[in-house]
């Protein structure tokens, strides 16, 4: 395993803990492009945080990978908006 | 063999009912369909279409579509077109029985951004998924609202050129594109007239086309059951640059040398497999040029060419529910940690559980 110096921890809090799941479990599957670069983890913190720990190599690779995190969580929240 | 089609349906259900998330290039579409129980093959027991709404993403003239603009697009609208789909057919969420999307081919961006919405709405739903290839999508709508039953298929779009048959529960690739598919040959060409890419780069050129009577001799490059796109792509490129020719004439050479190409393979397939139907389906099937000169091929050998409009031959989502429908009354079933879209699928790789 190589060494990835860099990490951010983000929190998004949830209306309730199934949402926080269901968040967690659409955005898991995809596997990182260069998991060499970059690791993503996910926990489930206080029941409703949605916590997102990124590991990466440098300052690019982490804004790139949780603007994409972010935009994907955008869908997921929109989801549940609207349904 | 009998196969069984209705081992999931309730007592007393009377219908299936699916949704279908497709995104795996420029457009976006979303369809919901309704099946009968009982053999679908069996004419009384057609789909009926309840909604497909589709929104297109074009570039600018003289641009191709990039990846990450179209995922963008696709994010922007992909839950208001679910809610406005449903509210068309006029259902309910929990008479759904599946959510189906495209996982793959395609551009990754793009399919990942719809995939997202599926799994969120699949997980609040708690409605199976169910993973679809885009070709075989795109074959089962086209047997769907033609009713041919077993026909070669050429299946040409901007992503991909093939020529497939069943056999033994798999569609078959017989011939292919060895380099791009036929779809970005003619959308690049789009690109270097700088003509618009709305409502289609291809739909564009044909028109002009339409206006052209000169034929220029291009390279004809038919590689067994194979062919080669990008050379010619070049060559005429290098033509329009030195600006000897109408555009019209240009646009007319390059249809009728790539479609007679097409119309060459799709021959040698149907001698192969003995068969006298053919279907085209994809984007560049809603060529009426292509259909035309296809049909005079088949009108030799006695058969029929089965074509579909803009409405199904384009990417849509009504097709993603259509294959997605078989496979979940087959009982297929895919889980959300195996949900990842690929940019390769190859057609052949998919067991065709609903066909004898």
């Amino acid at each position: 395993m190589s060494q990835l110096p860099v990490s951010l921890s983000i929190n998004i809090p949830f209306l309730n803990n199934n949402h926080a799941l269901i968040a967690q479990k659409s955005l898991s599957p995809d596997p990182m492009l260069k998991p060499d670069t970059v690791n993503v983890q996910y926990k489930i913190k206080n029941n409703t945080i949605l916590n997102i720990i990124v590991n990466g190599i440098d300052d690019r690779v982490i804004r790139v990978t949780v603007n994409n995190l972010l935009e994907n969580l955008k869908t997921i929240i929109e989801c549940f908006e609207t349904f | 063999m009998k196969l069984d089609f209705d081992t999931r349906a309730k007592p007393g259900q009377k219908w299936y009912i699916a949704l279908g998330m497709e995104g795996s290039a420029n457009k976006i579409g979303i369809g919901i369909i309704k099946q009968p129980i009982g053999d679908p093959s069996n004419p009384e027991n057609r789909s009926i279409i309840l909604s497909n709404i589709r929104d297109t993403y074009n570039a600018p003239p003289g641009q191709g579509f990039m990846p990450r603009d179209v995922a963008r697009h696709h994010r922007n609208w992909v839950v208001r077109i679910v809610a406005k789909a449903i509210s068309e057919a006029k259902i309910e969420i929990n008479e759904i029985n599946c959510i189906c999307f495209t996982q793959g081919p395609g551009m990754g961006a793009p399919l990942q951004s719809v995939v997202i919405a599926a799994r969120t709405l699949s997980l609040m739903w708690k409605i199976p998924l169910i993973g679809v290839n885009h070709c075989v999508g795109h074959i089962e709508m086209g047997r769907e609202v033609t009713g041919a039953n077993n026909p070669v298929v050429l299946y040409v779009s901007g992503g991909n050129t093939q020529v497939i048959a069943y056999s033994r529960q798999r569609y078959r690739i017989f011939g292919e594109t060895l380099d791009i598919a036929v779809g970005n040959c003619l959308d690049r060409f789009a690109r270097v007239l700088k003509i618009s890419n709305s409502p289609s780069p291809g739909y564009n050129i044909e028109q002009l086309a339409k206006k052209g009577g000169k034929f220029i001799e291009l390279p004809y490059t038919v590689k067994g059951m194979d062919l080669s796109m990008s050379g010619i792509l070049e060559f005429i490129e290098e033509l329009t640059r030195r600006q000897n020719e109408k555009i019209e004439d240009l646009c007319y050479s390059l249809q009728e040398c790539l479609f007679a190409m097409l119309v060459e393979i799709t021959e040698r397939a149907m001698a192969h497999v003995n068969s006298n139907q053919v279907l085209i389906v994809g984007g560049v099937g809603c060529n009426e040029r292509l259909q035309e000169m296809m049909n005079i091929m088949v009108k030799d050998r006695n058969g029929y060419v089965y074509a579909t409009d803009e409405r199904f031959c384009i990417d849509n989502g009504v097709m993603i529910a259509q294959a997605g429908i078989l496979e979940y009354r087959m009982g297929g079933n895919c889980q959300i940690e195996d949900s990842v879209c690929s940019q390769k699928f190859r057609t052949d790789e998919v067991f065709v559980k609903w066909r004898e």
